[in-house]
């Protein structure tokens, strides 16, 4: 008896340690990427002008938050009195190739929503898009310029909210995905 | 300033007891018989112990005992036979009284476990239990909660949901929770996770406040807590247990089962099993509900024994699953939503209703062991006693940006521990020599990076010396460990592997007197040491929730810490009063702290404040104190009160996030049945929380401390026949109010006023 139940003390043993090494030995040694991968790291900003594109102005931080500092922060360059159709895109550079992560927020968008405030500008920003429920998505915008020619900022958010969103939130609620500052020069 | 008026309101507590009352000094008698359950035969020879009073009695050969010159109050007393299942009976004494003990029997092979039960280890140590009849108190609530009677425990929060210990103001790795003999592996995780354990399962919770549990570990600076179950059940014995309870602020249940027995075919057999369903849904603040605050849990666990002269095994297998939602409102994405969240006076991310919903963010946690034990000796006097057990952490943490169903963090943390010992007592040593040996394993996987994969070795060797010449015991350990850890890392494609090692020694001793019937003492020292966790070491990266980004340092150096402790019980007043307490300093040189840094960390998502992990000479010191006023008859007043003081020596401030004073005063009335547990208990308790000005000039963070709150809490509970019921409500007035040590005081207020139900069936 007493070595039955040393026996089984022993199979128990052997037993769960084998398990243990089958189950995780080959994972532990290979690791998973450290980079957050369903990040968006860049965000671009297409200006047109009746179907043509003018101007491309970006922000980028390929390696994603944390590592090196981001790479890109481009200054936005406008002429008074005009009208722009500008779109937003986002993209995840830290996969090759890079995904674009636009398309994900435009299924998402009952969820999302982008905001542009301008400051020490004149420059009016109306969003022309809407989610599949009917509420404000901003990825489509028009700016248009007034006559006062300046330096300032505009300020991009895309802010994550979900179960909350509505048609007039405030650029405050919800959760920052992207938040940032691009220095503005109207010319 | 503030703090002596607390002390000097604690003093005037004690002063103020009138010596009229007491009447009676320590001569009382308590004297009675003791016999056999089944045959009403005599047990010669019994032996009562009175806990923690370090006193025991035997009986003569018909059973009959005296215990002279007692002093009135409670008493906890064990008896114990060879032929009986021992059996612990609460006393109240206030005058010479005569009382009959019955002991249920137990075939002659168990016996040999209950005369090694007299030799435990470690009694020296200064230390607060919570019995079974307060724990069914706090039934259906969190482990941390479970501790909040004890004066030296406070909690961590993570919202309204997740709960974490801190013993003197140090919580973490930095303590060890020990259940049913095995050691809980995921406390490296960071603050905002709770503990896996069940408080279903245990029959009582044991804190010991010095760092010199060295069976367990050697790196629990702050002290470590026992997690037990009560003893399988003896001959013959089948019980069992229905327990279910309410709660009205986020209309939560929790409903355990409990069952046991022991085989009639086979004696030596016995077995528990059990389990649990918990469920509840958004919490309430006096003004709004918190979205996705639910939780969802289940456990569950079985154990086997099997017990025979000279040799016995336990196997023993738990599970454990939990569900915690986020508050909703606690997800920021950077630091300017930060302030913009702490600027409004409601959440402002949120949604005022309530739900069982459990949507993102949220934690699904699981944690299994598996436990077999096995123990021989030819007498009692050398014991070999044999463990293995292997428990697997999973947390899964799910973000509330949803790219895919997976979760955007799952650790798997994977344990294999063997522990051995022989235990060897002779005259009045008892001699402990173990041996253990633990292989550990974390695996990540998800999106986002937390902590390194890594492999560890674990090995130590320890020896504990106990002493004991009547009222005198004395205790001394030493362990040695060495520590091997290998981490592997994958930058952009290319792993890394990067590896540590690490070797230390651990030294306990602690002294115990029990000088008079009214007064003992514990002196306890220890000299542990703590490697740094893997987040210490290895975290680079954005912590959601906090919005911070935190930096680790791999050259960080061990902690280690020297805490000297004095617990002490003593009775004034002519036994009206009896005095406890707990005094302690802790020292602690590479105490690792999380400091804020220059400059903010700029990413695509906005700014952060960058943290780094540091190392300076901390030293901690306070007391708890706890008075309690126990006039006779049935009403009884308690007052307890904490302070802490934790001082960076180096940088010569306060080092932050440490509680602040406390204070607790529960009036009670309290009906006891003969010789046993109270009937019948109404309970009015007020808590005070001071607000924590030791903060320091170098001071960083987003909100101050909040201001003193005041709760008052009340209950009433009652047993009749089998059954027990319990209704109460806790934070009466519904108060507004912030806790410093929750993580989400940024966000918004505390829970507001909770009315609960509990009730028991025993079978």
């Amino acid at each position: 008896m007493l070595q039955n139940n040393f026996r089984l003390f022993f199979l128990f043993v052997v037993g769960s340690l084998s398990g243990f090494y089958l189950s995780s030995c080959d994972k532990t040694k290979n690791p998973k990427a450290e980079t957050e991968h369903e990040a968006i790291t860049t965000l671009s900003l297409v200006f047109s002008q009746g179907g043509v594109v003018l101007d491309t102005f970006k922000f980028d931080d390929p390696d994603g938050v944390g590592g090196l500092p981001p790479q890109q922060s481009d200054t936005i360059r406008l002429q008074q009195n005009q009208s722009y159709d500008v779109r937003v895109s986002f993209t995840n550079k830290t996969k090759t190739p890079p995904v674009d992560v636009t398309p994900t927020i435009v299924r998402q968008g009952f969820a999302h929503e982008v905001y542009y405030l301008p400051n020490s500008l004149s420059i009016e920003i109306e969003k022309t898009d809407l989610d599949g429920l009917g509420l404000p998505l901003g990825l489509v915008s028009i700016w248009r310029t007034g006559a006062a020619s300046g330096t300032g900022a505009v300020r991009v958010k895309l802010m994550h909210k979900p179960s909350v969103k509505g048609a007039n939130d405030s650029p405050n609620l919800g959760h920052s995905d992207v938040d940032v500052f691009f220095q503005t020069i109207l010319q | 300033m503030s703090l002596f008026r607390i002390l000097w309101l604690f003093v005037l507590f004690v002063g103020l007891l009138p010596e009229a009352l007491a009447q009676t000094a320590c001569k009382l008698v308590l004297s009675g018989n003791i016999s056999d359950a089944d045959t009403r035969e005599p047990l010669s020879l019994a032996v009562i112990e009175f806990v923690g009073k370090n006193r025991v009695v035997s009986a003569d050969e018909q059973g009959n005992f005296k215990a002279e010159n007692l002093c009135p109050g409670d008493y906890t007393l064990s008896i114990n036979h060879l032929n009986c299942e021992s059996m612990v009976v609460n006393v109240r004494l206030t005058k010479t009284t005569v009382k009959n003990f019955v002991l249920p029997h137990r075939t002659n092979e168990l016996r040999e476990i209950v005369v090694l039960e007299k030799f435990k280890a470690n009694q020296t140590s200064a230390r607060e239990t919570v019995n079974l009849e307060q724990l069914q108190e706090r039934r259906g609530l969190s482990l941390a909660e479970n501790l909040q009677g004890v004066a030296s425990v406070s909690v961590l929060q993570t919202g309204p949901n997740i709960f974490k210990p801190i013993i003197n103001g140090l919580h973490g790795n930095r303590l060890q929770i020990v259940s049913n003999g095995v050691r809980l592996e995921s406390q490296q995780w960071g603050s905002e996770h709770a503990p896996e354990i069940d408080p279903f399962s245990a029959g009582k919770i044991t804190v010991l406040k010095g760092a010199g549990a060295l069976m367990y570990g050697s790196d629990a600076l702050a002290g470590t807590i026992l997690v037990e179950p009560g003893a399988l059940p003896g001959q013959g014995e089948f019980k069992g247990e229905v327990f279910t309870s309410f709660f009205s602020n986020n209309r939560a249940s929790a409903t355990n089962l409990k069952l046991e027995g022991n085989s009639k075919k086979m004696p030596a057999l016995s077995w528990r099993a059990q389990g649990n369903f918990k469920k509840s849904g958004n919490s309430q603040t006096p003004d709004y509900y918190l979205w996705n605050t639910g939780t969802e849990e289940w456990n569950g666990s079985f154990t086997l024994g099997y017990r025979k002269p000279y040799h016995s095994s336990e196997l023993f297998a738990s599970v454990f699953n939990a569900k915690l939602g986020i508050f909703l409102g606690s997800q920021i994405g950077n630091l300017t939503d930060l302030l913009e969240t702490i600027r409004q006076p409601e959440p402002l991310f949120n949604k005022n209703a309530f739900s069982y919903e459990l949507d993102r963010p949220r934690q699904e946690v699981n944690h299994l062991t598996a436990r077999y034990k096995y123990v021989y000796y030819k007498d009692p006097a050398h014991l070999f006693h044999l463990s293995f057990n292997v428990q697997q952490n999973r947390r899964k943490e799910f973000d509330l940006a949803r790219i895919t169903d997976t979760p955007e963090l799952d650790l798997r943390l994977t344990t294999a521990q063997l522990d051995s010992r022989y235990e060897h007592s002779h005259d009045n040593w008892m001699h402990t020599y173990g041996v253990v040996g633990m292989l550990q394993e974390n695996v990540w996987d998800g999106s986002r990076y937390f902590i390194p994969n890594f492999r560890m070795l674990n090995g130590a060797a320890y020896h504990l010396g106990h002493y004991q010449k009547e009222k005198l015991e004395f205790e001394m350990g030493l362990r040695y460990d060495y520590r091997h850890l290998q981490t592997f890392r994958n930058e952009s494609g290319i792993i890394f592997s990067d590896f540590r090692n690490w070797h230390n020694a651990s030294a306990t001793a602690n002294v115990s007197n029990q000088v008079s019937d009214r007064f003992n003492y514990s002196l306890n020292s220890a000299l542990s040491w703590r490697p740094p966790s893997i987040n210490e070491l290895y975290v680079n990266g954005l912590h959601h929730g906090t919005s911070s980004f935190e930096m680790g340092d791999p050259n960080m150096k061990n902690e280690a810490g020297i805490k000297i402790g004095l617990q002490f019980q003593g009775w004034l007043a002519d036994s009206l009063v009896l005095l406890e307490g707990y005094v302690y300093n802790n020292f602690i040189a590479n105490f690792i702290y999380l400091t804020p840094d220059t400059p903010a960390t700029l990413t695509i998502r906005g700014a952060f404040p960058t943290f780094i992990y540091k190392q300076t000479n901390a030293n901690l010191n306070g007391f708890d104190l706890k008075a309690s006023i126990l006039p006779e008859g049935t009403w009884r007043f308690t007052s307890m009160l904490s302070m802490l003081y934790a001082y960076d020596i180096s940088e010569a401030t306060w080092i932050q996030q440490m509680p602040g004073n406390r204070a607790t005063q529960e009036l009670s009335y309290n009906l006891k049945s003969a010789g046993s547990i109270s009937i019948l208990k109404a309970s009015l308790q007020w808590v005070s929380v001071f607000e924590q000005t030791r903060t320091g000039e170098n001071f960083v963070d987003y909100l101050p401390p909040p201001s003193t709150y005041y709760l008052f809490h009340a209950s009433f509970s009652g047993r009749y026949k089998k059954w027990y019921g319990q209704i109460g409500v806790n934070n009466i007035f519904n108060s507004r109010y912030r806790e410093y040590l929750n993580r989400f005081r940024y966000f918004n207020q505390e829970i507001g006023r909770n009315i609960f139900i509990r009730l028991a069936y025993s079978i």
